[in-house]
């Protein structure tokens, strides 16, 4: 990294908020992911909007590469810089959740975990939608980068649905705010204004492509009376499709997970006591959800499934459990995963399935439920120091044979990179956009879809 | 160059996934089930980058074991920046617990190639073998707290007072001994041959220096004929009761923290506590008492509230989650102070008046955030110092 742009960018935030020394390095050259060291050549910790503001200028002044590090939770490898460049941690952009009662709303800053929005909400009685997909450490900012999902999907969709607006620094440095907010006196209580089209969406997964989230106002619910988790066993992928496609109809569940049997022996947990579990959460009054989990058994037997019986070992919400495995010598799991109509749930499977046994790999599947379709998370076992070349390939292989089946990834890339999957026309509005709002490809660069054929 | 006692966690350090439970978000349900806490890494809190925790010392320790870096002075100061509270240890990570003792084990390698350790644990090892104590005063004052007390140098229960309460805040050793008394137990102090408890040693990785230091302590209470050592300080707890025996192995004699004594004391009606207390009162759990091998929380909460008419509530961050007091004032003064604050600031948090402590390091911090912060607001106090006052 020239020197002299270290410099500057001490002259922005401070001395102590900008390292290269390349120990301090390492820590941001690995997320939860399967990619392995990708070192950042500088990292700077700003304290406000606006030496974001500054940073971005002059990085787009010297076309220097911008990565932003939230949490590192992301499984996507899209946390680490592809070109080196500039890492920015937004950790000290933290400040108190702005809480606005009256429109049910809240805002935070681009550095604060949804860990202390969870705890900061309860303390007052209120929630967000869900609990984080993939660990706590995650903040809700890059969770609006991924679009992120969590359990709650069944009945709250993904976070773009709850999102009511962002301040962003633009690649250039502009500071925009989006949503209602952006006009006159109005508070940030809706997303949606009269003004034009929704550009809160241009950030909605973009994988931090589009500019840095500094800021984001966020729709909160009240702690429900009542919560509960039902578990139900089923023999095959016929009867626990059937069962999800019920529940779905019923809108009744807060939120469902699936999982097979392989999961368990895989993260060396208890063994099933069936081929699939599915797990419901029924949430509100509690006259509602006794309602819920009454129909919900219904509705599962109907399907040619079994309650838990008492003793069962339930499954554990709130996160997956681990993408390391307690296993000698070192094994990590990858997760490759993505959306599909819940119908399609057995062809899914069996593909995974058929391609796990034929490269002989550890594996388990799991999903759940977002709004009208599946989430799926399969895993693999593999051994980072063995595997990276062959892991890639068997990867690659799952999602082509999905692409058959008519599923679509959870994120364009980094890998497998699906823009030839694009359609054209589609890729050419995005590379317009994209090229009119970071016209030197300076944010995660080399995050897909590609700028070039 | 190889690091033969950092490539024994070899596979933690590759099996870490960089997920960041250890500084910004554990996994929930924490464990153990229940409130998990406001903060987890005192260092992070400091230095607000994911490379001051957990997360950074493993990975930067795994690119060292791959050969992609050298030591160097900055880097070496880099590793001794963790408190070693352990907080981290908590966070249902695939480390599995054993975040510190990588860290020392890192330590230990450092100190054995000559990059380690930093000055300000160089100057406790020069102290210590000098004088015996971290404070490089005249041992000959070790037991100048006891005179008038009328304590014996031989018996079966053997008071170990440590450096801060015989040098540097004597009223914690002398409210313990009062204490003692009160609960009429009949005890010995080592006086001159009492010696560090090696604390500094011991996470500073001079780790020849510390058996040296642990073996004299042990040989002393073997002298004094001690079939149970008692100390009111967490730390000197822990060395005493959990490190002593990995280096040393089984010891002659039980090491007990005082609290278990005195809690012990209450239930027999020995010491029935009469007079109240104003104001809200909360227990500061010192780390060492509750984690890394340490599991005395229930005692000194079951002294507290003999109390009559007591108004006591735990802080929300508590018991195995506790908070770190900031551990080292001398040697990590700014990590110390940062630390320390963000403590008091739970016990206003609390809206307690009083917060009790049972470590003379978590009383010397808390006493000194308060003081740089011109906070006379909250009394800081010692549990026995306490309960004395309400007998």
């Amino acid at each position: 990294m020239d020197q002299k742009l270290v410099a500057r960018l001490k002259e922005i935030v401070g001395p102590q908020w900008v390292t290269d020394d390349p120990w301090e390095l390492c820590a941001y050259a690995r997320a939860w992911s399967y990619e392995l060291h990708r070192r950042p050549e500088v990292i700077v910790n700003p304290g406000s909007t606006q030496e974001v503001s500054e940073i971005m200028k002059l990085a787009n002044e010297t076309i220097t590469p911008v990565n932003v590090r939230a949490g590192g939770t992301t499984n996507t490898g899209a946390a680490l810089p592809r070109e080196g460049g500039i890492t920015l941690d937004l950790c000290r952009m933290d400040n108190p959740i702005e809480l606005d009662e009256g429109s049910q709303s809240f805002s935070v800053q681009g550095g604060v975990t949804v860990y202390r929005i969870i705890k900061d909400l309860a303390a007052k009685g209120w929630k967000i939608p869900w609990k984080p997909e993939f660990g706590n450490a995650v903040t809700l900012a890059a969770w609006v980068n991924f679009n992120g999902m969590g359990v709650g999907g069944s009945v709250y969709g993904r976070v773009g649905d709850f999102l009511l607006g962002l301040e962003v620094v633009t690649p250039t440095g502009e500071i925009v705010h989006t949503g209602s907010s952006h006009f006159g006196k109005a508070a940030k209580f809706t997303r949606y204004q009269g003004t034009g089209p929704d550009l809160t969406g241009l950030f909605l997964e973009s994988l931090g492509t589009m500019g840095v989230i500094t800021e984001v106002y966020m729709r909160m619910y009240r702690i429900p009376e009542a919560k509960q988790q039902v578990d139900f066993a089923f023999p095959d992928e016929d009867t626990v499709q059937e069962a999800v496609r019920l529940l779905v109809e019923a809108n009744i569940s807060y939120g469902i997970c699936v999982t097979d049997d392989q999961m368990s022996i895989t993260n060396q947990l208890p063994p099933a006591p069936d081929k699939w579990i599915l797990s419901m959460i029924a949430e509100g009054w509690q006259e509602e959800v006794d309602f819920r989990v009454k129909k919900a058994h219904e509705l599962c037997l109907q399907a040619g499934g079994r309650a838990f019986v008492e003793g069962e070992r339930t499954a554990e919400w709130g996160s997956a459990a681990s993408i390391s495995l307690p296993y000698e010598p070192s094994r990590r799991q990858i997760s490759c995963g993505g959306f599909h109509p819940i119908h399609k749930t057995k062809e899914i499977f069996n593909h995974y399935n058929a391609v796990g046994e034929k490269y002989g790999l550890n594996r388990g599947m799991g999903w759940w439920v977002d709004g009208n379709y599946a989430n799926n998370f399969p895993i693999y076992v593999y051994d980072e120091e063995t595997d990276m070349d062959r892991i890639f390939d068997i990867i690659q292989e799952v999602h082509d044979g999905w692409i058959e089946i008519g599923y679509v990834p959870d994120y364009p890339g980094p890998f497998p990179n699906m823009t030839k999957h694009i359609e054209k026309s589609y890729l050419e509005l995005y590379r317009t956009v994209k090229k009119s709002i970071d016209p030197n490809n300076i944010m995660h660069r080399g995050m897909p879809p590609d700028m070039e054929d | 160059m190889d690091y033969p006692k950092l490539n024994e966690y070899h596979l933690k350090l590759w099996n870490d996934q960089a997920c960041g439970v250890c500084q910004r978000g554990p996994w929930t349900p924490y464990p153990p089930r229940g409130p998990a806490p406001n903060r987890l890494c005192p260092t992070w809190e400091q230095h607000r980058k994911i490379s001051y925790s957990a997360q950074g010392w493993i990975q930067a320790g795994r690119t060292l074991l791959e050969g992609k870096l050298e030591m160097e002075p900055k880097f070496v100061e880099y590793v001794y920046e963790c408190s070693l509270c352990g907080s981290c240890c908590n966070s249902r990570c695939v480390v599995n617990g054993e975040q510190v003792n990588i860290i020392k084990a890192w330590r230990e390698d450092l100190v054995d190639l000559g990059h380690g350790p930093t000055e300000p644990w160089k100057k406790d090892a020069a102290a210590i073998e000098k004088g015996g104590n971290r404070f490089g005063r005249d041992q000959k004052d070790r037991a100048k707290w006891a005179e008038g007390m009328d304590i014996p140098k031989t018996g079966e229960i053997v008071y170990f007072a440590g450096c801060v309460a015989s040098f540097r805040a004597q009223e914690l050793a002398q409210s313990s001994a009062k204490m003692l008394k009160a609960a009429g137990v009949d005890f010995a102090i080592l006086g001159e041959n009492e010696f560090c408890c090696g604390n500094p040693l011991d996470q500073s990785g001079q780790s020849k220096a510390y058996k040296d230091i642990a073996a004299k302590n042990v040989e002393a209470f073997k002298t004094a004929g001690a079939k149970t050592v008692v100390t009111s300080c967490a730390c000197c707890y822990h060395n005493l009761a959990v490190e002593y025996p990995k280096i040393l192995g089984e010891l002659p004699f039980q090491v007990v923290h005082q609290t278990q004594i005195i809690a012990e004391a209450i239930r027999d009606g020995k010491i029935k506590p009469t007079k109240g207390v104003e104001g809200k009162v909360t227990y500061h759990d010192p780390c060492h008492m509750v984690r890394l091998g340490g599991k005395v929380y229930k005692e000194p909460r079951e002294i507290i509230q003999s109390v009559p008419g007591i108004d006591y509530k735990d802080m929300h961050s508590t018991k195995r989650v506790t908070q770190c007091c900031g551990r080292n004032p001398v040697e990590q003064p700014e990590l110390a102070m940062t630390t320390s604050k963000n403590r008091l600031q739970d016990v206003r948090d609390e809206g307690a008046s009083t917060v009790v402590t049972a470590c003379s390091f978590c009383d010397w911090n808390l006493k000194r955030a308060a003081k740089n912060e011109g906070d006379e607001s909250i009394k800081i106090v010692d549990i026995n110092t306490f309960m004395l006052e309400t007998l």
